[in-house]
Parts: structure tokens; sequence; C-alpha cells
């Protein structure tokens, strides 16, 4: 095989890339952002089989944000399913 | 998210030209950094993603001229050093990359039958992994000839036992000193003794019969994606498995350990999306960044034929580049330029304890190149870890 072939192949995989790249972002979903700051006080730490393993107590009470109306009064104990996200470089917990 | 893309492909020129530098370096440090990169996550999935495929196709530059593989280019070191030695290392460069473009595109455009096919087959094969894994190890290790399946076997077990050992230590990044020792460090070492070599020639054709390359592709595709389903196996495995069937020639051997390279990183993606499971180290980062669906595969197929088409233009013109290289430059002195340079990077990333490994998994890995016994059995040091966890 010559290499100008080669280089057609590649020339014409970059024209069809491009589109196919403006046309996936559409379905890309940018709020999911896992990686954010955690921030508060050491309260248990071991590590086991080089995988360490920290408890921490965060400094602040972790807003949770639900995009509907629910009925939960302060001193209640809750369990929410959610996810953490970031907003304005703070923690919050969006709850589902 | 433009300038996402064109900052990884810089990247992954970087992680594939400079010996012994993988992306899953540069996506630790990306780890590492998170707290304070302001990019969008989708930002930064582009730049890893546009990374590793633009690494897969650079990466057969110092492997071929240099003699310093990674884990995924290892088995290319041999047929393409008879073409160095022939002054033809460009042609091994132009048939690896051959392989890598055929393979990436097929592989994208095969990409909803893969997504529609791991989950089955991964739900079918994994029971039977801790026997199946085994049994393919034999395979390869019986498929040596005569006194070599003991060093094989030798090779296996030493690397197993040292790759538990680094496993099991605090040392940051302990895979960087253990492949690096394991693959690319004794290499670089063996090949000082190779004072001179051929005057380099620019070779615009790669001599391979179109019936080759449609075998080599064919054969590259199925082995590249088959392999990522199983845990701890690698590239190189595939190449050695899939070619004891194919029985291909030098050439076509190239064009199949360039086409599962270049599968490998998209299939992988797709085992993170359907099986949640991160096959390497800057597919892991990319995870904890974004969380990557099957609708947002169309995306990345963009991204994966945009840099492929980038990345094969310019492994031409490096290859160029480094066949110029090795006409002037004293091979000797570059080579100790390199071992240097990743001696150095090895300190700074892994500190002292990362030298011994190194040193030691140099040790281990000069035996099969040694001995004639393939290198591929070094991969014990991940695959034997993944047997005691499987069984």
């Amino acid at each position: 095989m010559e290499e100008k072939t080669l280089l057609l192949i590649a020339i014409i995989v970059i024209i069809i890339g491009l589109p196919l790249i403006a046309i996936g972002k559409n379905f890309v979903k940018e709020d999911e952002r896992i990686m954010t700051v955690l921030e508060g006080t050491v309260t248990s730490a071991y590590t086991t089989k080089g995988v360490t393993i920290v408890s921490v107590m965060p400094k602040k009470p972790i807003p949770a944000v639900f995009f509907e109306k629910v009925n939960y009064t302060k001193g209640q104990d809750v369990k929410i399913e959610g996810k953490l996200h970031e907003y304005k470089n703070k923690i919050e917990f969006l709850g589902e | 998210m433009i300038t996402a893309l064109i900052l990884g492909i810089i990247a992954g020129i970087f992680t594939g030209i400079v010996p012994g530098i993988h992306i899953n370096l540069v996506a630790g440090v990306l780890i590492g950094i998170s707290a304070w990169i302001t990019a969008s996550p989708l930002s930064i999935g582009t730049f890893i993603f546009s990374m590793g495929i633009t690494h897969t196709f650079l990466d057969s530059l110092p492997s071929v001229f240099l003699g310093a593989p990674n884990d995924d280019t290892v088995l290319a070191v041999l047929p393409a050093h008879k073409y160095v030695l022939r002054g033809r290392g460009r042609e091994a460069i132009l048939l690896m990359t051959i392989g890598s473009l055929l393979c990436l595109i097929i592989a994208v455009i095969a990409l909803p039958l893969l997504v529609k096919a791991f989950p089955f087959l991964y739900k079918s094969l994994s029971p039977s992994f801790p026997v199946l894994i085994p049994l393919i190890i034999l395979f390869l290790i019986f498929r040596e000839v005569s006194w070599r399946r003991l060093w094989g076997f030798a090779v296996f077990i030493s690397s197993g036992i040292f790759g538990l050992i680094v496993l099991d230590t605090t040392i940051n990044q302990p895979l960087f000193p253990m492949l690096t020792g394991l693959f690319g460090m004794s290499g670089l070492l063996l090949s000082l003794k190779q004072s001179i070599i051929p005057s380099q020639s620019k070779a615009n054709y790669a001599f391979i019969e179109r019936k080759e390359i449609m075998k080599a592709v064919g054969t590259g595709i199925i082995g590249g994606s088959a392999i990522t389903l199983f845990p701890g196996m690698s590239p190189a495995h595939a190449a050695l498995l899939v070619n004891s069937i194919a029985k291909l020639k030098d050439a076509g051997y190239l064009v199949l350990v360039g086409g599962i390279n270049g599968v490998d990183f998209l299939a992988s993606l797709v085992t993170l999306v359907t099986l949640s499971r991160a096959r390497n180290g800057a597919l892991e980062a990319l995870s904890t960044f974004l969380k990557v669906n099957t609708t947002e595969m169309i995306y990345f197929a963009g991204i994966a034929l945009f840099a492929g088409g980038i990345a094969t233009i310019l492994t031409l013109i490096f290859s160029r580049v480094f066949a110029l290289m090795m006409n002037k430059v004293n091979y000797f002195a570059v080579s100790i330029g390199v071992i240097s340079f990743i001696i150095v990077l090895c300190a700074v990333v892994s500190g002292f304890q990362g030298l011994i490994v190194m040193a030691v998994g140099t040790a281990i890995g000069m035996i099969a190149p040694l001995t004639g016994c393939s290198r591929s059995h070094a991969m014990g040091c991940l695959l034997v870890p993944v047997l005691t966890y499987l069984w």
C-alpha cells in the first residue's frame, strides 16, 4: 500500500469525524460532573492493600437540592437518593 | 472543546513519542490536579480520549526505532527490528499505521454491534474466566518451542509474584515503574548492544498483499475487541492468540499488532459504557470526570475518527523525522539519553521505591528476549493479581 493512499484515507476519516463530533455533542449530558472537592475533618483513616479509606465530617452541612416540592422538616432523619454535584465551587447534593 | 481536542492530540504525541510515558501517567496527573481544573467535564473527557487514540498510533515510533516498547506494542519489536536492521524501519511504521487506522474505522462502524454484543458476551464468558484465563496463559506458554516453554513459565511466574508485591505497596503510580521496567527499560538496555543501525530509507510504500492486509485487519478487529472483555489480558495476548490461527507473515503481523492496538482503546470505552469496567487508567480517569452513556458514544466515535486521522498523518510525518534522526544521530547516545530520562522521571513520579521496582522489572523483563521466549509472558504482573482476585 502506498503512503499517499493511507494519507487519503486519513483525510476522509477526519472529514467524516468532524460532523460526527458536532452531531454527537447534542447527545452529551454535560452536567454529570462526578469529580469535586470535599472539605472537612477526618474522623477515621486506614489503609489496606493500597486503598486508603478516610471518613470525613464536612465542616459545613451539605445542601440537598430538589427540583420539586418535598416535605422535609428541621431535625428530621432522612435518607436521600441522588448525586454529588458542584455548584459555584461548593458541593451540593442533587436529590432525585 | 476544540481546544481540548487539539490539546489531547498534542498530549498523545508526547506520550506516544517519549518512551516510558504512558497516557495513564497523564491521566493520573489530571486526577491529582482535578480540584484546580476549571474546564468542563466534556472538555476533560475529550482531552483524555483524543490523547488515548493519538497515543495508540504514535507509540509505534519508539517501539520500532528505539526498541522501547510499552505493554501494547511489545510484540511488534521483534519483526519491526528485522525491518530496522534492513533499513526499512519506516515501512514497519507504515504497516502498523495501516492496521491502526483501518481497524479503528471498522471498529467505529461496528460500535452499535459492540455495544449490543459486549454485555451478552461478558455475561456468558465471565463465569468461566477463572478457568479460561489460565488456559489461555498455558496455551501461550506451550506454543513456545522446547526449553523456551520453561523460560516462558519462569517469566510468567516471576513477573506474577513481582506484580503481586508491587500492587500491594503504597508506591505512587506503581504501574509506571513496573511496566516501564518489564517492557521499556529492558528493551532499551538490550538495544545498547546494537551500536550500528543501518541507514534508514524514507520508503513511502509498504510491501504487503491486499489479501494479507484484509486478513490482518479482520482478525485484528475481532482480537482487539474480544480481548477487552478479559480482565488483565493485553493487546499483546490478543496478537499472539489471533496469530496462532491467522499465521500471518511479518508484514501482516505488524498490521495486526497496529490494528489490535488501534481497536483496543475504543473497545475499552465500550466496556466502560456497557459493563462499567475501565480497562486502563486513562478511561478510569475519564469516568471520574464524565459519565459516558451509549448515546454519547456518537460523540466519542467522532473524536476517535478525527484524532485517528490526524494521528495517522502525524505518525507518517514523525516516522520521516525518526528515520532521518537514525541516520544522523548516534543511536547509542540516543538510547543512553532516553534511559537517563526514564530514570529521572521514575524517581520524580514514584520515588526511590519506584526506582527499585523499575530495576527489578528490568531484570525480569530481560529474561524473555535473552532466552528467546515471548515478552508477553511478563504480563503475568497483571494477570496473576487478576487471577488471585477471580479465585
